[in-house]
């Protein structure tokens, strides 16, 4: 397949893919706030977890180099 | 070959602990690694291994050398652990590390890169119950510490030597520069020492100072020319590393699979009529070490490249174009269907080249997309590494700093704490380990308890995997290409020769596996000569 004409299936795809997206807009909505709870109940945890220890956890991490 | 030829990873992990030094704990890990028996004691076979054999027809000067080259002169106390899968774990440097065994392609790879995760974690946790001095050993896979030390994580790849060396090198440049946009798996910080606030792609780019060179960890170069193949003369090695340690499933098999579609591209180009060379040439960066760090720094994804005949390209477009020679090329050896795809040879191929137009449409959507577009794109982050570390990071600062744009608010280490338990092996305060399931998998959990516990059956791997598994206190030496027994009833070694990584497989070995009562019967079986006695005192065969 000619470069151009691959690029171009690929531009293709990309449009098809946002038609797509658009169209099953509702459905995709309700998963993605499904999703960003279950997100929010992980920053909870970090949250709470870093909020006591997160400067020494971070400054404590060194390592030597490697390859 | 396809997308199916030899490859292999390397990974080098972190670890801390509450009191001592990284190098203390690395060496305690490895101990842990072999606490359960005898497999502990066999040696590592340095005599195959020459670091300072350069790709590019020429050897260094070993007097020229920095010490820390020199791998095959390993310090006295150094301790190797051969796995059952046919692996090795060992002390590289300053970090505890794990090479898989030789696999036949990106899928199984990632299964058997992942399984390195397991036992890694397994031999902390037995170091641990010993009750060391240094506290408890904590592993982390990630490349970075924010204070100015990178360490590795590296891929291998068996290639044809009739490739020309410029035209790997040009291919590799362009590939590794641009596919930070899909594999990379998010960094917290800019420059060397995390000296500048920011997130960018990828955890490796700041270090890499020249475009092709000996060297792994100094002015680490971006095409790495190491040509150790471990295999016949008319293959060598493409030795990565400049790949981050990733946590996800889809880009550990995107960096493997399309490095190896390019790779079989450049193998098949002049059988295809394709001049791979000017078209590489079309391609070629102005300045490809800055190009690397843009391309990780730039998030709107879409920052121009200088071109050295002028012009600009962007990553994608590369991206884009590098894709399309491996579809011309592969349609001309392989013909097309009645799509006008090409005929893949194999499902490993197929589902590669898949995944890697996927790739393409997950940047070309996020590249079009703002920062709350960026928050919902929950299937993207399930393939794209950087994405789903960017989200919590900045779903943290929406909670801590609704009002200060990204950058100050990275100061607070609680956002930067994200990062370092994003790669945290500790499955209790792993970040990654709660999301997952939210990711594509590649390799089950089933799968991934296979491969700690055998060997891939298609390389030669299988063989060296089960004699250590049956027969360790038989064994004196082990190297990726050779074993060599203790002394048999007589007082003789054997050694047998396993140069090609694709003979003694499963098929090859398992009648005269089953056959044997040890492994004097077994290598002999198999064409073992007698091995020469080694020379006292030979700092190469101490360990």
């Amino acid at each position: 397949m000619p470069q151009e004409q691959h690029s171009q299936s690929m531009a293709h795809d990309e449009q098809h893919e946002d038609d797509a997206a658009i169209g099953a807009q509702t459905t995709h909505r309700t998963a993605a706030d499904a999703a960003i709870d279950d997100l929010d109940a992980i920053l909870d945890d970090i949250g709470m977890v870093l909020e006591t220890n997160a400067e020494e956890y971070v400054s404590g991490f060194v390592q030597k180099g490697g390859q | 070959m396809s997308v199916r030829r030899v490859v292999g990873t390397e990974t080098e992990y972190a670890v801390m602990a509450d009191r001592g030094n990284p190098v203390r704990w690395s060496f305690d890990v490895i101990s842990g690694a072999g606490a359960d028996g005898d497999a502990r004691r066999i040696r590592w076979d340095y005599r195959q291994e020459d670091p300072v054999n350069d790709m590019r027809g020429r050897r260094l000067e070993r007097a020229a050398a920095r010490p820390e080259m020199l791998t095959d002169e390993p310090q006295r106390q150094i301790t190797n652990v051969l796995a059952d899968n046919g692996g090795r774990l060992y002390v590289d440097h300053a970090h505890p590390e794990y090479s898989s065994p030789e696999t036949c392609d990106p899928f199984t790879a990632v299964a058997y890169d992942t399984a390195g995760d397991v036992l890694m974690r397994r031999a902390a946790e037995h170091a641990n119950a010993e009750g060391l001095d240094d506290g408890t050993l904590r592993l982390y896979r990630n490349n970075v510490d924010g204070k100015g030390a990178s360490w590795g994580s590296h891929e291998n790849y068996l290639m044809r030597r009739d490739v020309p060396f410029d035209a790997t090198a040009a291919m590799m440049t362009a590939h590794f520069v641009t596919r930070q946009q899909y594999v990379g798996s998010g960094r917290i910080g800019l420059g060397e020492r995390g000296e500048r606030a920011g997130y960018q792609l990828s955890q490796r780019a700041d270090y890499f100072h020249m475009n092709v060179a000996l060297q792994t960890t100094f002015d680490r170069p971006i095409v790495n020319t190491r040509d150790e193949a471990h295999a016949p003369a008319d293959m060598r090695r493409l030795h990565v590393i400049v790949g981050d340690a990733n946590r996800m499933d889809v880009p550990r098999v995107l960096k493997l699979g399309t490095t190896s579609m390019l790779l079989w591209t450049l193998e098949h180009a002049d059988e295809a009529g394709i001049d791979v060379a000017s078209r590489l040439e079309q391609l070629r960066l102005a300045d490809p070490v800055d190009a690397m760090h843009r391309v990780s720094h730039d998030l709107t994804l879409a920052e121009p490249l200088a071109l050295a005949h002028g012009g600009t390209m962007t990553a994608w477009q590369i991206q884009v174009m590098l894709n399309a020679l491996v579809y011309e090329t592969a349609a001309a050896v392989h013909g097309t269907d009645t799509r006008g795809e090409p005929v893949w040879p194999d499902r490993e191929t197929r589902s590669v080249m898949a995944m890697w137009k996927q790739a393409l449409l997950d940047v070309a959507a996020i590249r079009h997309a703002d920062d709350g577009e960026r928050l919902q794109s929950m299937a993207e982050a399930g393939r794209l590494e950087w994405l789903l570390k960017w989200q919590l990071v900045e779903r943290m600062r929406r909670r801590l700093h609704p009002d200060e744009p990204l950058e100050r608010a990275l100061a607070d280490p609680r956002l930067q704490a994200i990062d370092l338990r994003w790669a945290s092996l500790d499955e209790s305060e792993s970040i990654y380990a709660r999301l997952r399931g939210r990711t594509e998998r590649t390799a089950s959990d089933d799968e991934i308890a296979q491969a700690v516990d055998t060997p891939p059956a298609d390389t030669r791997a299988w063989l060296r995997g089960t004699l250590v598994r049956r027969w360790p206190e038989q064994l004196r030496a082990v190297s990726w290409t050779h074993v060599t027994t203790r002394d048999d009833a007589d007082g003789r070694q054997w050694t047998l020769d396993m140069s090609d990584p694709h003979a003694f497989t499963q098929e090859a070995c398992a009648e005269v596996l089953a056959g044997a009562d040890d492994a004097w019967g077994a290598v002999r079986a198999l064409g073992a000569t007698p091995a020469p006695r080694p020379r006292d005192g030979d700092a190469r065969n101490a360990v």
